[in-house]
């Protein structure tokens, strides 16, 4: 009889079929039962040895049910995953999310620098006035380098800020030295051609401290490892240059990034690519915001330069126009 | 400006040193070299002598020439029409591979043989000094038959370019930048080797009459010379050629040339356009407004010093007799006189405004000795002048203060050896001071820090020592940082549900700002010189410019077009304030086998959940007041934590027409209405929450916003948490009105509830909306 019923376990096609075959041999009309029933026909010396060979059976039983049921769920959950298969390979997510603009995420770079660095951030309107723009800054109207700075005036004599420099003389009328501040944001110049747009942003820095605190070797320090953290393993060059509100004044270039040094269209052949301008405060504007016995350097750069360079970015106007074939390249 | 290594020769010795390391001092010195090239002739190409030209037996416009290259005599076919019998002329001989590639061969010309060929300046790379072929002579050196013209350096010269600062009007002539380059270089500048002599021994006082009225801060100088003969040399026809300097006549490429060499500003004036026929011409100086000066004749303004000059006045090309005017006016009066008095200028107030040389001597000097040398004329004796007398300016310079400001030492010897060759005039040096008189034609330097910077830059910045600040610890947390960063938290935040940054013009049209139903920045207030008609105003919100990049992107086939942008927009009064701007146009989501290629197109819903994944959640009141960009049936307001922060909507149907979009929608949010903010936990219930749904039917024009406000206002029990609509149903039985479905959070504070509390908070929902929305239960 043993052998017949685990025959019929073993031969269970699936779970229910299996089910049955327990309810048949288990259940309480099934052979075991049926079995043990016939115990109490047995004689009393045979019952203990029957009932033990019973109990036996009923284990033996047991075991390959349960065996066999492992097998069979085993089975069906591989059944199951295998009907649940995909073709993975089509579900590859595209245009998942968007990209910060290639300008703003090397603006953000910039901040973190300097801020990194214990620099303040300081913003100022956009609308400013002659004041802030250029006489404080050591441009008085007449001065030629006004003329480097073609301006948008409106009707009232208010202008839009050619450079984030009065954010400077506001920080400087505000608060008492030491300061060590960025201004970034947008600028406006009148200029729209294939290398200029009428707007474009800057980050300007600037550092007051005590007079003799502050020198060139600082500020050279701090651009060269700025370069060095933008621009990676570049050489960067010092060259005296000149902007009214500094003085010693410098423009800075780097080894240019795409010829390394050899000379190439980018960099008009000469191996160079001029990206900052600095240099020590000038006295007048000192004096302009009521500062006396300080020293302090200042350094101002354009974004969009920075990000064109880093990023290969072969048309500055292609910025400004929301062109999602450009700015799907930075997602 | 342009200086020609030759020419500068003329006054420093660059002997050993070539082009490439000239630019490398200049770059370093502060002079940045913009591009400078070489002029290569090649070899093969040599002096030639015309023996003999004749015309062509076959051809009108060529000559047959026999000329003698040194070695022999050759016959050259010549088409120009300057060639002619006695010339000295390039001639390119047989084998000579020309710059531009052509090789030079035997060749016949309509029958007649031609051995080489005779050169223009353009053929030679050199730039064109005449139509024609180059006429050499002996500016350029002796001219000997079969001389190479390689060895002719002042053929072969090096052209170096130059980006001059404003500062620098010192530099703007050969004779500034040689000065420049002896200190660099460590060099001794050269002095012209003429004294001056004027062999003629008519006075000036015979033909020119100078007085002056009032005290003008200028100089004027005046000359007079009588031309016998004069022709242009080719030396100067070809370095004005390299300087980009016209000339029009003769006596204007000896001044431009002069003037180029030395710095000095100089006119010309024809004797018969300023003598009227009198025996003697008569020039005023007046005194006119901000000190400046005019040069006046028979009470006509012949010029304004350092300004311009009447072309009434200027000598014709056949005036023999010429008065010479030398000037200069310092900047810092003639710029902002300029300006003030509104005065037309000409090319030389370029130089005047930056500052001109104002050794006026030293610029005549030089023109007389080219007169001398090249052409034939009889300089009047004396000469008519007026100066004002420059204040010099003395500065004291502690070597501890350039110490301080470098940030290294600097020897005091070595400072004085640097000024010295700038053209300072020391004065004195003691106990670690130096005090010195700034050079005359230093405009730029009038205080400590500007000396420092001449020290600075003649050291070479290249040569300071990086060193790191040491700085005292600060809280730098301006609010503009915080700001800042909350600001990239939202940035990123839109990033991450697929939106694009963009940037766009705080300009714009206001014709379209008016279209849309915008007020424009007021007229008073406006741009006074936009650079293009349609970006003549400022923006009063960011999705005016918007349209234009969601156009530009669903016109190259973009389905699903996902922008943003934060930035400044202006009202009427022209206030700034910053807003932020999310725009959706086309499909919900990419296109892909998930929704077989073709996703639902974007909704409200779908696009304001998008909107406050980035700014939180927000409750949408219905627009009390939508703009002309909006879909007036699918706009709202958006408020957070009851303020009105934004506004929601569909893009008109009209407008989306007009810019070839599908269904658009977008946000504007004023942003600095947004703060982070510190969030407080509250307590956990430690009961499970229950949910209830709700259904009522209530008239359709009832909006959810006021069945929200009666629930809020109505005494909704405590322990409602909070509640939410989930489901609008209409149909024909519910006529007018519709079904809406309204689901509940009841949270138990203190103990379970039962069923039959739970009930009666039911109740008393239902009675709220029965009183104030005349809801009835489904």
């Amino acid at each position: 009889m043993q052998n017949s019923l685990i025959d019929r376990i073993e031969k269970s096609l699936d779970l229910d079929d299996l089910e049955a075959v327990r309810v048949s041999i288990f259940g309480k009309k099934g052979e075991l039962a049926k079995a043990f029933a016939r115990l109490k026909d047995a004689s009393a010396e045979e019952k203990p040895k029957i009932a033990k060979e019973l109990n036996a059976l009923k284990q033996t039983l047991t075991e390959a049910y349960e065996r066999k049921r492992a097998e069979l769920q085993e089975r069906q959950l591989q059944e199951r995953l295998e009907r649940e298969a995909i073709d993975v390979s089509l579900y590859s997510p595209r245009a998942g999310s968007g990209a910060l603009h290639p300008v703003m995420q090397t603006m953000d770079r910039i901040i973190e620098y300097f801020t990194d660095l214990n620099f303040a951030v300081e913003t100022g309107p956009l609308v400013e006035d002659e004041f802030h723009n250029f006489e404080a800054l050591n441009l008085p109207d007449y001065h030629p380098a006004r003329d480097m700075q073609d301006t948008f005036y409106f009707r009232d004599g208010k202008l839009l800020r050619t450079h984030t420099s009065p954010v400077q003389i506001r920080t400087m009328m505000k608060q008492k030295p030491p300061i060590r501040m960025i201004s970034p944001g947008a600028v406006f110049r009148r200029d729209f051609d294939l290398t200029h747009t009428p707007q474009f942003h800057q980050v300007e820095g600037l550092m007051v401290d005590e007079k003799g605190k502050v020198s060139f070797a600082n500020l050279k320090w701090i651009l060269e490892d700025f370069l060095h953290t933008m621009f990676g393993d570049v050489d960067v060059r010092f060259r005296p240059s000149f902007f009214p509100f500094t003085e010693p004044s410098a423009e800075v270039d780097i080894s240019c990034i795409f010829c390394e040094g050899k000379g190439c269209r980018v960099c008009s052949h000469t191996g160079w690519l001029e990206v900052l301008g600095c240099g020590m405060v000038d006295p007048n504007v000192f004096k302009a915001v009521g500062y006396e016995d300080v020293s302090g350097y200042a350094f101002g750069l354009g974004v969009e330069r920075f990000a064109m360079l880093i990023h290969r970015i072969p048309d500055l106007r292609s910025l400004f126009e929301g062109d999602l074939r450009l700015l799907e390249q930075f997602r | 400006m342009i200086v020609t290594r030759r020419w500068l020769e003329e006054w420093v010795d660059l002997e050993g040193i070539t082009t490439d390391e000239i630019c490398k001092k200049l770059n370093s010195i502060g002079l940045e070299v913009d591009s400078s090239k070489s002029i290569d002739i090649p070899s093969k190409i040599v002096v030639g002598h015309v023996l003999s030209c004749e015309r062509h037996p076959d051809a009108d416009k060529l000559s047959v020439c026999r000329v003698d290259i040194g070695s022999a005599t050759r016959q050259i076919v010549c088409g120009a029409k300057n060639v002619r019998e006695g010339l000295y002329v390039p001639v390119a001989t047989v084998g000579a591979v020309m710059p531009n590639g052509m090789k030079i061969k035997h060749a016949k010309l309509r029958g007649v043989e031609s051995d080489g060929m005779i050169c223009s300046a353009g053929e030679l790379g050199l730039p064109m000094t005449e139509e024609g072929i180059l006429e050499l002579d002996e500016s350029i050196g002796a001219l000997e038959p079969g001389r190479e013209l390689l060895e002719y350096r002042d053929l072969c010269d090096d052209i170096i370019e130059i980006e001059l600062t404003a500062n620098r009007g010192d530099c703007l002539s050969i004779h500034g930048v040689a000065r420049e380059l002896a200190v660099g270089f460590n060099r001794t500048l050269k002095r012209l080797d003429f004294d001056g002599d004027v062999t003629e021994q008519i006075g000036i006082g015979r033909i020119l009459q100078c007085t002056h009225s009032g005290s003008p801060k200028v100089s004027i100088v005046c000359h007079a010379f009588e031309i016998r003969s004069i022709e242009v040399p080719l030396l100067m026809r070809l370095r004005l050629a390299f300087v980009e300097q016209p000339f029009e006549s003769p006596v204007d490429a000896y001044l431009g040339y002069a003037i180029h060499t030395s710095g000095v500003i100089l006119r010309s004036y024809g004797f018969s356009k300023i003598s009227r026929g009198e025996e003697k011409a008569k020039l005023v100086l007046k005194e006119i407004e901000c000190g400046l000066g005019a040069v006046e004749f028979d009470s006509k303004v012949a010029s304004i010093v350092g300004v311009n000059q009447s072309e009434e006045v200027k000598p014709d090309c056949d005036e023999k007799r010429i008065i010479l005017e030398a000037s200069y006016v310092s900047p810092d009066v003639v710029a902002p006189a300029v300006k003030e008095l509104k005065l037309e200028t000409d090319p030389l107030y370029y130089r005047s405004s930056r500052g001109s040389e104002p050794d006026l001597k030293f610029g005549i000097d030089i023109l007389f000795f080219l007169l001398k040398r090249f052409a034939d004329v009889g300089i009047y004796a004396g000469e008519s002048e007026y100066i004002t007398e420059k204040e010099p300016v003395t500065v004291d310079i502690s070597m501890e203060e350039v110490e301080s400001l470098i940030g290294q030492a600097v020897e005091i010897s070595e400072a004085v050896t640097i000024l010295g060759k700038l053209g300072f005039e020391i004065h004195k040096t003691e106990e670690g001071h130096i005090i010195a008189g700034t050079p005359p034609f230093r405009h730029d330097i009038s205080n400590r820090q500007d000396v420092i910077e001449e020290i600075v830059r003649i050291i070479g910045i290249d040569n300071i020592a990086s060193k790191p600040l040491e700085f005292t610890e600060a809280n730098r947390m301006s609010r503009s940082l915080l700001r800042h960063r909350f600001l990239r938290e939202i940035r990123l935040k839109a990033v991450s549900r697929g939106f694009f940054e963009t940037v766009h013009y705080i300009f714009c049209d206001n014709k379209r700002v008016e279209e849309f139903g915008f007020e424009p920045v007021r007229h008073e207030k406006g741009l006074m010189n936009p650079i293009t008609a349609d970006m003549d105003g400022l923006r009063p919100n960011l999705m005016i410019n918007m349209l234009d990049s969601l156009k530009r992107n669903a016109s190259m086939s973009k389905r699903r077009i996902a922008l943003f942008e934060i930035g400044a927009v202006f009202d009427s009064e022209r206030n700034e304030s910053m807003q932020m701007v999310l725009a959706f146009s086309g499909e919900r989501e990419p296109d892909s086998v998930v929704n077989a290629g073709k996703p639902e197109p974007i909704d409200f819903a779908s696009f304001s959940s998008m909107v406050s994944a980035v700014i939180g959640d927000f409750d949408l009141v219905k627009s009390s007041n939508p703009s002309l960009l909006m879909h007036p049936y699918q706009s709202a307001d958006i408020v957070k934590e009851g303020v009105t922060v934004g506004e929601i909507a569909k893009l008109h149907p009209a407008v989306a027409q007009k810019y070839d979009l599908a269904d658009t929608f977008f946000a504007q949010i004023d942003i600095s209405a947004l703060e982070p903010e510190l969030k407080c936990a509250e307590e956990i219930a430690s009961l499970t929450p229950i949910y209830r749904d709700l259904s009522v039917v209530v008239s359709q024009s009832t909006g959810y916003s006021e069945i929200r406000s009666a629930l809020l206002e109505g005494g909704l029990p405590a322990v409602v948490e909070s509640f939410y609509p989930i489901d609008r149903y209409v149909d024909d039985s519910l006529g007018e009105d519709m079904s809406l479905t309204l689901r509940f959070l009841i949270v138990p504070r203190e103990k379970a509830l039962e069923e039959s509390e739970i009930n009666s908070i039911m109740e008393d929902i239902l009675r709220i909306l029965q009183e104030k929305c005349d809801a009835r239960l489904r």
